[in-house]
């Protein structure tokens, strides 16, 4: 069966893509030749509709390329089409997408997470697959734990975010979800790296990630953050990451536990700052020079609400109205300041870590994944606390990686590590070896 | 108390965020567009240098301070002039504060203090179809979206609208001679506060333009006033400015301060304003215009108003120096310059530019030489300002050079008594204006030739 | 706590129109978030600056130099709303 054939047909049972690419082919030989190549829907691709999950952008095709997007291609690699994700990456489960809500290849009733809920789907089900995701507050790790794949999240502005259609600008990381942690991190070598588009971009050179992917741990230091262990985490979760744990220390790894007295702030401040930059990068969409539309009638102002009441869904009505609330004066520096301050804090506080030890340890996700009628009854408050591990790192911008390490109710479960700014290095080193080790990497069977 | 809000089109080569021109045919909508400055989601802005080098340079000839740190901030309002709905600005941390410019007031020096001089971007440009009031529906043209603008803030530091003249006026030639502005395809607009005794603050928006400004506030003034007089308040209010009427008109009633949410801008870094950065901005800082007139009073020996007036247009002082090489009457290029030439100019609705340097220095050799009567200089150089002949050409044509033999004279005032007996006896009755008369006719005779005193002169002595 | 008053004012700033069913839903789940956000009053800020990046660049610009636009006919290609090489749109007031 041909590949697209194949792609097609795993879509129709896990409803992965928004829009598979018919008509792809690569443009040339390179480092991705032989690897199939899925996009988030959140990425540009020129003349390949792009909606980032929402109903606003339903027939939008974009005039160029994310820069990522380019790497990919500059590098041969083959792009089947554009993964389901959550509108605008407002999720945690995938089940705000306004097309398609990606099944768990493990259990066709529970999610493959969020909000690149299709790029972890894919990953767990196709060989030599590459899954071009983003994470803005956990959405590369959350699927990644959930479907048993590998998601790197990197540094911010590691990555260009030229094409990337904004959630939260200062928390956007476009990064990688594959099956094992080498075409992870082949990935990344690919699309990391400085682009004068982007000026957040970081101007540092792109080291060969997959030459990190060295067995022996010895010499490695890692924290096991105290905070990360509370009540709210899974005891049959808690059990596999402390016998992961143990698998890294007889690999050589000293473990130790270490303290992040903000973690309990971090929640708060992530949302708070989120649908700030949030609610701004949605004004945009009012239905006049791109996007979904209605004919035009009546002034500006109710012409555009009609526009953006018909096309956004729920949860971004909700982000849009918490943000606008959040950065209102008055109302602006008990919220959004405040929440910027304890970003600093949180920065800090691992800063602090990472001077004792090389990279910190915990469970990637709370819990397995949930089924979809559990997800319905979730309040978004409860939904939003499923980021509660993910959090934090993803708003100190500092690199984290999630590796399975193993099966609780045959589901898979996740373990998180994070990194220093640019440390990218290390974590692929210590996911590579612990990989190696726990041989807990199979693909779903479908 | 009037106070303004100044927004200058800086004159650089690319946009303030993305590349696309700023010299852009207006007559050819969107044209001059892209991902950015069309606000297409995915499309990041890009710092123009440029604009950081033209502003900074502005506050520093606006004597203003600058802060460690400067940033920009997304200021959002839904309005389909904004791509993005959101306007990429400065808020709580301009890029300098605290500055003022120095204006003469008949001799007397004031400060116009700066509040604060920030950068922005432009919006689109709307064409409303009929009035905006009852336009049907709206086109836009992208074209303008995204041009670099400097916003200058003043206190309400200026008491009529001949000062906020005064002001923009010295603003224009600080402007020019920082080279930061051009005409050609820069604007500027101003917002003005306006507030009379016991009245709350008017907002007026909508002013194009140096020239405007003295109109709108003369108007908003003599409006305030009246509405005082007849209802004894004056309500808080947002006014718009029609140039076709030369009148003001409520946009917005008792408005609270619109709230803008604004955040930082997170695609952009912070900029830091190194010591080392401002001192190269201030060791290229060109000569400014009250530098300028010190030295020109002082190497040309004029009057200290005559040099100010000089400076307030850049091209005029240019145009002055570089005649001044030659023409060693600094008082008479100056009076010419100042006088018939601005004149001349004006009623052409030409620019300095326009006029040619070595012209203009012939005529003002035959002046200074009095080769020509001041008389037939102001006819010579009406022509050649009109004409662009040369000055030698047209004199030529008048019927040649000045006469200054008192021979040649006496002969045509013989003439011209001898054909008007009744003034010459008018004269002897004692009517001066029979005076008057007859060196009129003695002029008209020799085409203005004639020099002035000398016909004088001789007409005194034959009568 | 943020009642139903303030949630047809924050909707309006928006620009999204709501029923009255969900404005009641929306006043309840905001009031229930902000009550979660309460806990970062307690956190001292002190002399803190607020984080606009968590990695910091600084002063990253561009040489002003033009490079090629759009066409027209690319800049418009994405609406149906346009007319004369300009966009169309809603009147303002």
């Amino acid at each position: 069966m041909n590949i697209i054939n194949k792609v097609k047909d795993l879509d129709r049972k896990l409803d992965c893509f928004i829009t598979v690419d018919e008509k792809s082919k690569p443009l040339c030989e390179g480092k991705l030749s032989g690897y199939t190549v899925s996009v988030k829907d959140c990425f540009c691709t020129n003349g390949l509709r792009t909606t980032a999950g929402s109903k606003i952008l339903e027939n939008y095709i974009p005039l160029f390329d994310a820069t990522v997007v380019e790497k990919v291609k500059n590098e041969g690699g083959l792009i089947i089409g554009k993964t389901a994700m959550d509108e605008f990456g407002f999720g945690t489960f995938s089940a705000n997408c306004a097309y398609k809500i990606p099944k768990n290849p493990w259990d066709l009733n529970r999610s493959c997470g969020g909000s690149s809920g299709g790029a972890g789907c894919i990953s767990a089900v196709l060989e030599k697959h590459i899954a071009v995701a983003e994470s803005t507050g956990g959405s590369i790790s959350a699927p990644a734990s959930f479907t048993g794949t590998v998601g790197i999240t990197p540094t911010y502005g590691r990555c260009s975010r030229w094409g990337l259609l904004a959630y939260a600008n200062s928390l956007d990381k476009p990064g990688i979800i594959a099956g094992n942690v080498k075409d992870a991190a082949l990935g990344l070598s690919i699309i990391a790296g400085y682009d004068e588009k982007d000026s957040t971009s970081i101007n540092e050179k792109v080291p060969d990630y997959t030459k990190s992917c060295r067995t022996n741990l010895k010499g490695i230091k890692i924290g096991i953050p105290k905070e990360y262990l509370s009540e709210g985490i899974d005891e049959k979760v808690k059990s596999h990451f402390y016998k992961a744990v143990e698998t890294l220390e007889s690999l050589g790894a000293k473990t130790e536990k270490v303290s992040l007295p903000m973690t309990k702030y971090a929640l708060s401040s992530y949302y708070i700052i989120a649908v700030s930059e949030a609610s701004t990068n949605l004004a945009k969409y009012c239905g006049i020079r791109y996007g979904a539309t209605l004919p035009l009638k009546g002034n500006f102002d109710e012409f555009a609400s009609k526009v953006r009441t018909k096309y956004f869904g729920e949860e971004a009505k909700r982000r849009i109205m918490l943000g606008t609330f959040t950065r209102m004066s008055g109302y602006r520096d008990a919220y959004y300041l405040k929440a910027m301050k304890i970003r600093q804090m949180i920065i800090d506080d691992f800063k602090k870590a990472f001077k004792k030890v090389d990279v910190l340890a915990s469970p990637t996700m709370p819990v397995i994944a949930p089924r979809f009628d559990e997800i319905s009854k979730l309040t978004p408050l409860q939904n939003w606390a499923m980021d509660i591990l993910t959090v934090a790192p993803n708003l100190a911008g500092i690199p984290m990686i999630s590796v399975p390490c193993g099966f609780a109710d045959n589901m898979p479960v996740g373990l998180h590590i994070i990194g220093n700014h640019l440390d990218e290095s290390k974590l692929i080193h210590t996911a590579y070896a612990y990989e190696q080790k726990a041989n807990l990497n199979r693909g779903a069977e479908i | 108390m009037i106070g303004l809000e100044i927004h200058v089109q800086l004159a650089t080569k690319s946009k303030m965020f993305c590349r696309c021109p700023t010299g852009y045919d207006e007559s050819k909508p969107n044209t001059a567009t892209c991902s950015i400055c069309l606000g297409l989601p995915g499309s990041l802005p890009v710092f123009n240098k440029k604009v950081l080098d033209y502003a900074v340079k502005l506050s520093m000839a606006l004597n203003c301070t600058f802060p460690k740190e400067t940033y920009f901030s997304r200021k959002i309002y839904f309005y389909p002039d904004m791509g993005k709905n959101f306007q990429i600005t400065q808020n709580e941390s301009p890029l300098s504060r605290n500055g003022y410019i120095e204006i003469d007031l008949n001799g007397k020096k004031k400060k116009i203090r700066i509040r604060r001089v920030h950068m922005e971007e432009d919006p689109a440009k709307l064409i409303h179809i009929g009035k905006i009031t009852d336009a049907k529906y709206t086109l836009m043209d992208y074209n303008r979206s995204g041009m670099p603008l400097c916003e200058i803030v003043t206190e309400p530091d200026m008491e009529s609208p001949e000062e906020a003249r005064i002001f923009m006026n010295k603003l224009n030639s600080i402007l020019q001679h920082l080279g930061i502005f051009n005409p050609d395809f820069c604007t500027i607009k101003a917002d003005a506060n306006v507030s009379i005794e016991g009245g709350e603050r008017v907002e007026v928006k909508n002013i194009s333009g140096f020239k405007s400004i003295e109109a709108a506030l003369k108007y908003e003034i003599e409006r305030q006033n009246k509405e005082m007089k007849s209802s004894g308040k004056i309500e808080r209010e947002t006014r718009h400015f029609e140039t076709e009427t030369g009148t003001t008109h409520t946009l917005r009633k008792k408005e609270a301060e619109a709230d803008y949410g604004y955040i930082f801008e997170p695609d952009l870094p912070v900029i830091t304003l190194e010591t080392d950065y401002l001192a190269k901005m201030r060791d290229v800082l060109p000569e400014l215009p009250d530098a300028r007139a010190k030295r020109i009073h002082e190497q040309y020996k004029l009057d200290k108003s005559v040099a100010d007036t000089i400076v307030l247009d850049k091209h005029l002082a240019d145009f002055f120096e570089e005649c001044a090489k030659k023409i060693k009457n600094y008082e008479l290029l100056a009076n010419w310059v100042l006088g018939d030439l601005l004149k001349c100019i004006n009623y052409n609705s030409i620019t300095i530019n326009d006029v040619s340097k070595n012209g203009f220095m012939e005529l003002m050799e035959f002046i200074e030489k009095e080769k020509i009567s001041p008389r037939q200089a102001k006819e010579v150089i009406k022509v050649f300002v009109e004409k662009g002949t040369s000055p030698k050409e047209i004199v030529k044509k008048m019927g040649g050079e000045a006469i200054t033999n008192d021979k040649e004279i006496e002969a045509v005032v013989k003439k011209v008594l001898e054909k008007n007996k009744k003034a010459v006896d008018d004269y002897e009755r004692g009517n001066e204006n029979s005076f008057n008369f007859l060196f009129g006719q003695v002029m008209r005779e020799t085409k203005s030739r004639a020099h002035p005193d000398i016909v004088r002169r001789v007409l005194k002595k034959l009568l | 706590m943020i009642d139903e008053k303030t949630v047809e004012h924050i909707a309006k700033a928006s620009r999204l129109e709501l029923s009255s069913d969900e404005i009641k839903k929306f006043s309840k789940q905001f009031s229930d978030i902000l009550k979660e956000f309460e806990v970062i009053d307690e956190v001292d800020t002190g002399k803190i600056n607020p984080c606009f990046h968590p990695v910091e660049t600084k002063n990253v610009m561009s040489e002003d130099r033009v490079t090629e636009c759009l066409s027209t006919k690319q800049a418009l290609s994405m609406t149906e709303h346009k007319e004369n090489g300009f966009f169309r749109g809603p009147k303002i007031i």
